[in-house]
């Protein structure tokens, strides 16, 4: 079992996960010196979103979404459980490439893509197979150093802070509009973390919301920050914006190499969302198939991903293109579908046998 | 090429022994499901035709629009 506060830091560093990476320049790109408000409308549509997977979830006390499928659906079910380890797998494959783009494009450009992948994978199987509450406990232990490193990153860079570069302002407050792919990802990937759901002592619900206002609110600090710094039309130019960011901090003859912490703080919040997501899969598998043995299956995941990762895209441009185009409808229909026929079925099976039990 | 047929497919293989010879029958279906999806996915790369998932996901999205939109 996991404490309400685990559950909460999962929560932002899985929204922050590798949104921090690859989102930052698109906002930026759509909205100019309005890209902080963005996050801020697609936070609140997570936290919308997050209240139908409670109303789910409290309906069947106890049980993950995989589990309720099962029950309310049958051998269907079933089914929908195979979809969700697809997803997670999915989304965990996107995560690692995620990553090894950032590092091969950064500070390790010879390193082969796989080598990055195994190895995270090989870790984080280690620690899933120890429980949720290895996951949580984990995460707890490194956010303190992340949250304190990363905004003195950022504030040692404020030196070139100018709010000449966010005028003008509020212009364009309903940019959201035209990118609807921010409310996927990352706001309703976090449907992952309901896998960890039933291992939450108490109080799940308000970790979870509190969470995602708190990611969205991050992400939008971070937004308003890039602009102030870079200026809208070279942050839009930049893959990371917020690498260069802190890589152009130079404070005389002693620190000028700072962008290497941010670079451990961002491996460390994606190593957190493959965590997560592979909890996620790893759950799925047990719940639907009830296997006796541990380690074969995350090897299995390992062999997947792996391979996963290196096939999820052909590079990042045809990313963005393909994930504006699909990604909304694809996290709709794991994230807001499956969840509402669920939540419907339940209902009227409560109905049906309230209705016979006084008949 | 060759860590595919001689790394690979020999630890998937001798798992898969492991688990028929423990008599986890059900764990080697999920294993060796699971496994050879990945396998599928490396030999696609090591062959050169590498399937693109996110261009799978959007055909498919793209195959169901029209069928959805009536």
């Amino acid at each position: 079992m996991i404490s309400r506060g685990q559950y909460y830091l999962l929560t932002v560093n899985f929204t922050l996960g590798t949104t921090l990476f690859v989102t930052i320049n698109a906002l930026i790109q759509e909205a100019g010196t309005d890209a902080w408000m963005m996050p801020l409308w697609a936070g609140a549509y997570g936290m919308l979103v997050a209240m139908l997977w409670m109303a789910l979830l409290r309906s069947s006390p106890g049980k993950s979404p995989v589990e309720i499928a099962r029950v309310a659906w049958g051998p269907a079910g079933a089914i929908v459980g195979v979809l969700y380890l697809i997803f997670f797998c999915l989304t965990a494959a996107w995560a690692l490439r995620n990553l090894s783009d950032f590092m091969n494009v950064t500070i390790m450009p010879r390193t082969p893509p796989t080598m990055f992948h195994v190895m995270f994978l090989l870790v984080a199987g280690y620690a899933v197979a120890q429980g949720s509450e290895t996951v949580g406990r984990l995460n707890a232990l490194v956010t303190p150093f992340l949250v304190v490193s990363f905004w003195a990153s950022l504030a040692l860079a404020t030196a070139e802070w100018d709010w000449e570069r966010l005028q003008p302002a509020f212009r364009d407050p309903w940019a959201i509009v035209r990118y609807p792919t921010l409310l996927g990802f990352p706001f309703m990937e976090t449907f992952a973390l309901t896998m960890l759901w039933p291992r939450v002592r108490s109080g799940a619900a308000g970790a979870l919301l509190l969470g995602l206002a708190s990611a969205a609110v991050s992400i939008s600090l971070m937004a308003f920050m890039t602009v102030g710094l870079l200026g809208p039309e070279r942050a839009a130019r930049i893959n990371y914006p917020i690498y260069t960011v802190v890589q152009e901090v130079e404070l005389g003859q002693v620190l000028v190499n700072i962008h290497s912490v941010l670079t451990v703080i961002l491996i460390t919040l994606i190593f957190i969302k493959l965590l997560v997501l592979l909890y996620a899969a790893f759950e799925t598998i047990g719940q639907l198939f009830r296997p006796s043995s541990r380690w074969p299956h995350l090897l299995a995941l390992t062999i997947l991903l792996s391979a996963g990762a290196l096939t999820i895209y052909e590079n990042p441009i045809q990313n963005r293109i393909q994930t504006s185009a699909y990604i909304f409808i694809f996290d709709s229909v794991y994230a807001l579908l499956i969840p509402v026929l669920l939540l419907i079925t339940v209902q009227v099976r409560r109905m049906i046998g309230g209705r016979s039990r006084r008949s | 090429m060759w860590l595919l047929y001689l790394g690979l497919a020999p630890l998937i293989v001798l798992i898969a022994a492991w688990l028929v010879n423990r008599k986890m029958f059900r764990d080697t279906a999920v294993f060796a499901a699971i496994s050879l999806a990945g396998f599928g996915l490396w030999a696609s790369i090591v062959h050169g035709r590498p399937i693109i998932l996110n261009t799978a996901i959007g055909r498919i999205f793209s195959a169901l629009m029209p069928w959805l939109a009536g």
